[in-house]
């Protein structure tokens, strides 16, 4: 589209007569600043490495383990009867320790959620 | 612009080099401001809105190819900033077009010329800014920065078609706000009259 009309040179001269619009001063320097801000923002690190991870899931199963292990009358030494194995240890809990664990688990289980949330913010 | 210096200071800033970054942004500051203000017609929202396509272009340097003009790819940054700034606020201008003869395209010319300078830019900046959105950043691009439709297509993400007809527009739509202007403001300045 070539600039020839009288309409379209008249339009040239208008819009260039106009000019540019100038921002503030310290425009420049802003940019810099919020970019010099951005760099210095510490990326996501977890807390507890994945090893640690592994090895806190694995004292943890160990426990388990080992409180199933003393409480059932399961033995290696005796014979290897499914019925044993399967034989779960009567516990008692209170109603009030019931709704500690649930309400434990629920926390637990919103941390992922809450992360995921975070994250998404400061992308 | 000189593209070749313009490498140069892309090539350092790519490799984190906030100072030859910074005198890109001085060089198109001016630019870009000039083009989202013209969208936004708010002047610190657009100061706003610059800042954050300069920040976003910063970081997406290592992904400029060169196979676009650097201002190009620039303005395709700020455009779409722009753009996403008017559709969350929802702002949309638009302004009735009244028939421009050529004679009265004669008399906007010689009304305009026997204005001061000053004055005359003031009163066509105020117009630009009535335009709608997209077309007073198309106006600029084309008769500013005398950017190709192709290249305007390539920043705006219209059609080339689409954009003479908002040029077309743009242009009948200028010409109007300013001959209703002169109408307005200066009757029978130096015996003519609208």
């Amino acid at each position: 589209m070539e600039k020839h009309s009288k309409e379209e040179i008249l339009a040239e001269k208008i819009v260039k007569n106009a000019g540019l619009e100038k921002p503030s001063a310290d425009f420049s320097s802003k940019v810099l600043k919020a970019i010099a801000a951005r760099q210095e923002v510490v990326h996501y690190k977890p807390l507890i490495s994945p090893w640690a991870l592994i090895v806190f899931t694995g004292v943890m199963l160990a426990a388990v383990a080992g409180l199933f292990w003393t409480t059932s009358d399961f033995s290696f030494e005796v014979d290897f009867k499914l019925i044993n194995f399967v034989s779960i240890p009567k516990l008692e809990i209170s109603g009030t320790m019931m709704y500690a664990i649930a309400f434990i688990s629920l926390f637990f289980l919103e941390i992922p959620f809450l992360k995921r949330f975070l994250v998404k913010q400061y992308e | 612009m000189n593209r070749q210096t313009d490498q140069h200071f892309i090539d350092k800033a790519r490799q984190g080099d906030t100072r030859a970054y910074g005198v890109l942004v001085e060089r198109y500051q001016d630019y870009i401001f000039t083009i989202v203000y013209r969208m936004l017609k708010v002047r610190e929202e657009a100061e706003e809105v610059a800042q954050d396509a300069f920040l976003k272009a910063f970081e997406a340097l290592p992904g400029f190819r060169g196979e676009a003009k650097f201002s190009s790819w620039l303005y395709r940054i700020a455009y779409r900033k722009a753009l996403d700034r008017i559709r969350k606020k929802g702002i949309s201008t638009s302004e009735l077009i009244e028939e421009i003869t050529e004679d009265d395209t004669t008399r906007l010319e010689s009304a305009l010329e026997i204005m001061l300078q000053e004055e005359r830019s003031e009163i066509i900046r105020n117009c630009i800014l009535k335009l709608p959105e997209q077309e007073s950043a198309i106006i600029t691009l084309y008769y500013f920065e005398e950017q190709s439709v192709k290249e305007i297509a390539g920043v705006t993400g219209l059609t080339e078609e689409n954009i003479k007809v908002k040029l077309y527009r743009s242009r009948k739509t200028l010409f109007s706000l300013l001959k209703k202007y002169m109408q307005a403001e200066i009757p029978g300045r130096n015996g003519k009259t609208f």
